[in-house]
């Protein structure tokens, strides 16, 4: 029943990535934390007061992270995890 | 055109070409998928006209063989086909709640005039742009590559089983 219920599930708007399950929210934490590198880049290039900061989408799962629920995922565990990794990456290159 | 506004058209413009090819990958998935259901379509025609009993005459050994390789071949192709779309994040310009809120931000930080402002968030959105077009010109490549692999993939099927019908009249 629960297979059906996500065949025939639809949503308004999108969905919270807290939502989604623990794969889902990797794959979209790890996008987003190579996007905040990007942006930071891009603020550094031209020489912009303030950072822009830009939307991302999992349009399989129906899943965006608007620039002001940035603050919301600092909660996430799961985020918490994926900056360690992040950083622990950085520091072996 | 002052370099501020030429930054912005020409990000634009790059973005608005990546998003387009992006549709235009998508829509072309078609071609490869009409290949695969032929294929499926003759393997099915082979299948049915197969001497299974007699496996071991040479004949009939190449044909099992060459069926078997088509499959395999046939579901790889079909593999590359799927994953072109699956697990693709998209990245988006920054939304009108966050353009204000860079606006506000931007006002805070001093006595700037209209212009000063606006040509600030022109340059965050020329920014933004390039990023986005970084973003899914790497994604597109991969995913008409993909798209490429497949195909040949399943024409190399369908190639296959070409050979394989040929050889049908000499089975046991």
């Amino acid at each position: 029943m629960k297979l059906l219920e996500g065949l025939f599930s639809h949503v308004r708007l999108h969905r919270k990535p807290q939502d989604m399950p623990p794969w889902v929210r990797k794959r979209l934490y790890d996008n987003l934390l190579h996007l905040m590198e990007e942006e930071q880049e891009m603020q550094r290039l031209l020489q912009l007061p303030i950072k822009p900061r830009l939307c991302i989408v999992d349009e399989e799962r129906v899943v965006m992270i608007r620039p002001y629920n940035r603050n919301q995922l600092n909660l996430d565990e799961q985020m918490r995890r994926a900056r360690e990794e992040k950083q622990s990456q950085g520091r072996e290159k | 055109m002052d370099p501020v506004r030429l930054r912005f058209e020409v990000m634009r413009e790059l973005y608005q070409s990546q998003r387009d090819r992006r549709e235009q990958i998508r829509s072309s998935v078609a071609t490869p998928v009409s290949a695969l259901a032929f294929t499926v379509f003759n393997l099915s025609t082979l299948a049915t006209n197969y001497h299974l009993e007699h496996w071991n005459y040479p004949v009939n050994l190449a044909i099992g063989v060459l069926f078997f390789t088509s499959v395999v071949l046939l579901l790889s192709g079909a593999a590359f086909i799927i994953n072109l779309e699956r697990g693709f994040i998209y990245v988006d310009p920054p939304d009108l709640k966050e353009l204000v809120e860079a606006e506000n931000k931007l006002k805070e930080q001093g006595d700037k005039s209209d212009e000063a402002i606006a040509a600030q968030m022109q340059d965050m959105m020329s920014g933004s742009y390039d990023i986005v077009y970084r973003w899914y010109f790497a994604a597109n490549e991969q995913a008409a590559h993909d798209r490429t692999r497949g195909l040949h993939l399943i024409l190399l099927s369908l190639g296959l089983i070409v050979v394989t019908f040929a050889l049908l009249p000499f089975q046991k």
